[in-house]
């Protein structure tokens, strides 16, 4: 792979930009996030290398701000106070050099001087500066091509201490960013990150049967893939599948586990962002239990925390600029505070937390073999879905199972098929924590949640 | 010569060093622009939509399919970092014979350039017509009812302008894209449901409406959907319209037909080419050349010019989708779907516009002679399983028929499950009608690109929860 120095853009920078947006007649204020990626991407089919890629990708979003009286006044004949206009741009080498910059950036004003909305300032820099947060691994840093292909290398091992399973297809990418961030209001701030993307899919196989069995995993540094470990999980995985049964329609407990977590909980990080509570569309109140009565199980504490080492969300600053932070949202199952950056929270009149970053969920007390007894009736535990993807707005959902097992008398049975349906926030009312935690690197909290009343439709 | 020009003429010659070098060789020039509007009645904005720039050499070297890609169009820069990369490249010699070939004309008579006809094109409607459209088609939705908590409107439009240079060819289009949404949230003060009405495709701005009558029925279905009911599990009898009929053609025989997965071993479908795998009436394709529909184009990101591709004939799986790669790697047909997300993700074999043809029935026949079922409405999601050929889709309600009659009682959300061929071997009636929904597509849980699904109303069996 070609080093940064080999291929660095000259003339798109902050400095170039920040003085041309200067110099632009109703930029009355500007963000420049000049975003650079380098990446190593490989494909391949079974042992065979289908692909090898290596993509550059540097470009700088511009935002501007424009005031203006707004275009029907304010609606009570008075005179019209000030709205804000404004809007995004994307800008790469090609805009500088060929001298387009004074004409796409006077394009913008014109577009943010038609867009009328409630004032807002931008972020300043923070007194104290922005905390050291862990999120560059020096061995991709150094060369994600070769940190590549040493992970190849170690999950071609790895899989080939299973019998009756193979690699299928696998694609890998080691990225590393930088970013660097300026604003009208003297922000500057620079970051630097790196990421690795391990998608993998092994079959196993038993006479004529096959199954497959998909991974999926992002990552900030190459260790936290842990490759043979995950081949271990995944392999067993893919085995279970060729023995799955469908299950049989079921109203009752069910655990979910690892993967489907952070899509599970992505309705209650809508409800609680500053968005939702400004659109009128959250269900949540500043100090009330958001399953709104009393839950028979356990209380639900949520943050958002941009501080984690290695977290996938994880960065000094938001794209506002806004310091990393630990924000706690719904602390003992209470609403405490909506997550916001500097537009919202004006609006709200609150202090702006930046994005939402790793969601991270306190984990329970409860042991795994607690979750899944099956003393009382049968026990469902899902390991993996086609596609949790539930309604933001009512939190509904239902979603095909790809593999689970069933816990009762008998013992524990892999599953398949079916369907899993259910309400995020009901389903929330009456549910137990694990003691014991997981990470996919934007979700950190208990490896296992068991729902008392959940519906399985299958045979 | 202008900038442009002093770009497609380097490229030229690189394509052309680069086909002297190796089996194949080949450069996309991709880029995307456009305006999006949101506004809500407290919010209005307006940015780029989805903007990208870049550009992609690609070359095979017997063994391998290599690609260059960067942001960086400066003419000089590139020709340094393409020469550079491909100075550590190497011809495999004994490597697998590669489809088509060919050396490039940049300048020749093979350069066709390719538009869209529309009535107006959205690049020339001045922002604050667009503007204006959405805060009128906003109020509108807000004024309709008191229990409307949100009524929100998004509008897109995009040109995808793309080059390819290669395999002798030198091909130019611009494919707008226009899509109008309007979104209607209500509440009884103890929950809250939403509906939507959409339109969206490859065509001009004069499609960017929405009726009053449109939005009076979204906004109905948005307050009859506070009292829908949870469905009872279990196999129905079920009618799907034009959306749902479309996402089942899409994640059953679409995806399961991508050919790049039989040389994975991850399609099902590989083991039943020839095979009867659907009711002898259906018929399926992926055409990309279907005038206005979302996943339109007039070549492939690997300059392969579009045309329709039967997948299901008389219900028997005739012919897979392709790449130049799977096409090239695994035995098969070359199809015009290769297609990536922006330059910089690599192609797959992908859907376009993926459809059932219609068939004979009246969709009010289909109704009328359901003794009990469940009528299907307004696809949400889909997801595909081609190697266990498990189906999951999402519908945003459905509604009782008893007796022939819809009863108004709803079911919200309705996910439908099942086995691809015992759904599509259940298909007992086709729709006389046809419809295209615009939607976007992922391998998996990436790679976006737009496509629509569709088809007719049909009747089959399926398992709901």
């Amino acid at each position: 792979m070609q080093t940064q120095d080999e291929t660095r853009s000259a003339a798109l920078t902050t400095e170039t930009l920040a003085g041309a947006l200067a110099n632009t007649p109703g930029a009355d204020d500007w963000q420049v996030e000049l975003l650079r990626d380098e990446e190593a991407q490989l494909y391949l089919i079974g042992e065979h290398v289908e692909s090898r890629r290596v993509v550059t990708n540097e470009r700088a979003r511009v935002t501007l701000y424009n005031d203006h009286a707004p275009a029907g006044g304010d609606g009570t004949g008075a005179a019209p106070t000030t709205a804000r206009g404004f809007t995004t741009q994307t800008l790469l080498e090609s805009d500088v050099t060929d001298g387009r910059l004074a004409t796409r950036l006077n394009d913008a004003v014109t577009i943010a001087s038609l867009t009328d909305n409630p004032p807002f300032t931008l972020a300043t820099a923070p007194a104290g500066g922005y905390p050291d947060v862990v999120t560059s691994d020096p061995l991709l840093a150094s060369d994600p091509g070769a940190a590549l292909d040493d992970a190849l290398a170690r999950l071609r091992a790895a899989i080939s201490n299973w019998g009756n399973v193979r690699l299928s297809s696998a694609e890998l990418y080691a990225t590393r960013s930088s970013r660097e961030l300026r604003n009208s209001r003297g922000l500057a701030a620079t970051d630097r990150g790196t990421q690795v993307f391990l998608d993998f899919v092994l079959i196993a196989h038993e006479g004529e049967r096959e199954a497959e069995f998909h991974a999926e995993l992002t990552r900030r540094r190459i260790s936290d893939l842990m490759i043979e470990g995950t081949v271990d999980s995944y392999a067993t995985y893919a085995r279970h599948m060729l023995v799955a049964q469908p299950p049989t329609t079921h109203q009752g407990p069910v655990i979910l586990t690892g993967d489907a977590l952070l899509s599970f909980f992505s309705p209650v990080v809508f409800q609680t962002s500053g968005q939702a509570a400004f659109m009128k569309v959250s269900r949540f109140n500043s100090g009330d239990l958001v399953t709104g009565d009393e839950p028979s199980g356990d209380r639900l504490t949520l943050l958002s925390d941009a501080t984690r080492p290695w977290g996938t969300k994880t960065a000094p600053f938001d794209r506002e600029g806004l310091p990393a932070r630990q924000v706690t949202l719904i602390r003992d199952g209470v609403f405490v505070q909506p997550w916001a950056g500097t537009r919202y929270a004006t609006y709200l009149g609150i202090h702006p937390t930046g994005d939402f970053a790793n969601l991270t969920v306190q984990p329970g007390q409860w042991p795994m073999d607690v979750l899944r007894s099956a003393a009382a009736g049968p026990v469902y535990e899902i390991v993996a879905f086609s596609w949790m993807n539930p309604d933001p707005i009512s939190g509904d959902f239902t979603v095909e199972i790809k593999l689970g097992y069933r816990h009762d008398a008998t013992g524990t049975h892999p599953i398949k098929g079916g369907s899993l349906s259910g309400n995020v926030f009901t389903a929330l009312a009456a549910a137990r924590f694990s003691a014991q935690t997981y990470s996919d690197g934007a979700y950190f909290g208990p490896a296992a949640i068991r729902f008392d009343n959940l519906t399985i439709s299958g045979e | 010569m202008n900038s442009t020009d002093r770009l497609e003429t380097v490229v030229g010659e690189l394509v052309d060093e680069l086909d002297h070098r190796f089996p194949y060789a080949a450069a996309l020039i991709s880029g995307a622009s456009g305006i999006e509007i949101n506004d809500n009645g407290d919010e209005q904005q307006a940015s780029e939509s989805n903007p990208s720039k870049g550009i992609v050499f690609t070359v095979y070297d017997g063994a391998s399919f290599n690609e260059y890609a960067t942001s960086d169009l400066t003419p000089n820069t590139l020709a340094r970092g393409v020469q550079a990369w491909a100075d550590e490249l190497s011809v495999h010699a004994n490597g697998r014979p590669i489809i088509g070939g060919g050396i490039a004309s940049p300048t020749g008579p093979n350069r066709r350039t390719f538009t869209v006809p529309m009535a107006i094109d959205p690049a020339t409607v001045p922002l604050r017509d667009k503007l204006a459209l959405a805060r009128d088609l906003q109020q509108r939705a807000k004024a309709l009812d008191s229990r409307i908590v949100q009524a929100q409107v998004n509008y897109s439009d995009t040109t995808q302008d793309t080059v390819y240079i290669g395999r002798g060819r030198y091909l130019e289009q611009h494919v707008p894209r226009v899509r109008l949404l309007a979104l209607i949230v209500v509440s009884d003060g103890s929950q809250m449901r939403y509906h939507f009405a959409v339109r969206g495709g490859a065509f001009g701005y004069e499609k960017a409406s929405i009726s009053d009558d449109e939005l009076r029925e979204t906004a109905d279905i948005a307050l009859r959907l506070l009292e829908a009911q949870k469905i009872e599990p279990g196999e129905y009898d079920i009618i799907t319209d034009p959306g749902i009929s479309g996402v089942l053609a899409h994640e059953s025989f679409g995806h399961g037909v991508e050919l790049d997965l039989f040389p994975k071993g991850r399609a099902l479908s590989q083991k039943y080419l020839g095979k009867q795998v659907a009711a002898p009436e259906v018929q399926m394709y992926d055409d990309p050349s279907v005038p206005g529909g979302h996943g339109f184009y007039f070549f492939d990101d690997e300059g392969e010019l579009a045309r329709p591709t039967q997948i299901l004939r008389d219900g028997v799986f005739v012919r897979p989708i392709s790449d130049f790669a799977s096409a090239t790697l695994a035995p098969g047909i070359h199809t015009p779907n290769g297609r990536r997300q922006d330059f910089t993700r690599k192609v797959y074999a992908r859907m376009t516009n993926t459809f059932f043809s219609s068939g004979p029935v009246a969709p009010a026949d289909m109704i009328a002679n359901l003794e009990r079922g469940v009528y299907l409405r307004s696809a949400e999601s889909g997801m595909e399983d081609p190697m266990g050929w498990g189906i999951q889709i999402t519908a945003h309600y459905g509604e009782e028929i008893v007796n022939g009659e819809r009863t108004g009682r709803l079911f919200a959300p309705v996910g439908i499950t099942g086995y691809v061929p015992d759904v599509l071997r259940s298909i007992s009636a086709i729709g006389s009608d046809f419809e295209l929904w615009a939607g976007t597509c992922g391998k998996g849980h990436k790679e976006m690109v737009p496509v629509s699904t569709g088809g007719p109303h049909l009747r089959m069996k399926a398992r709901l929860g």
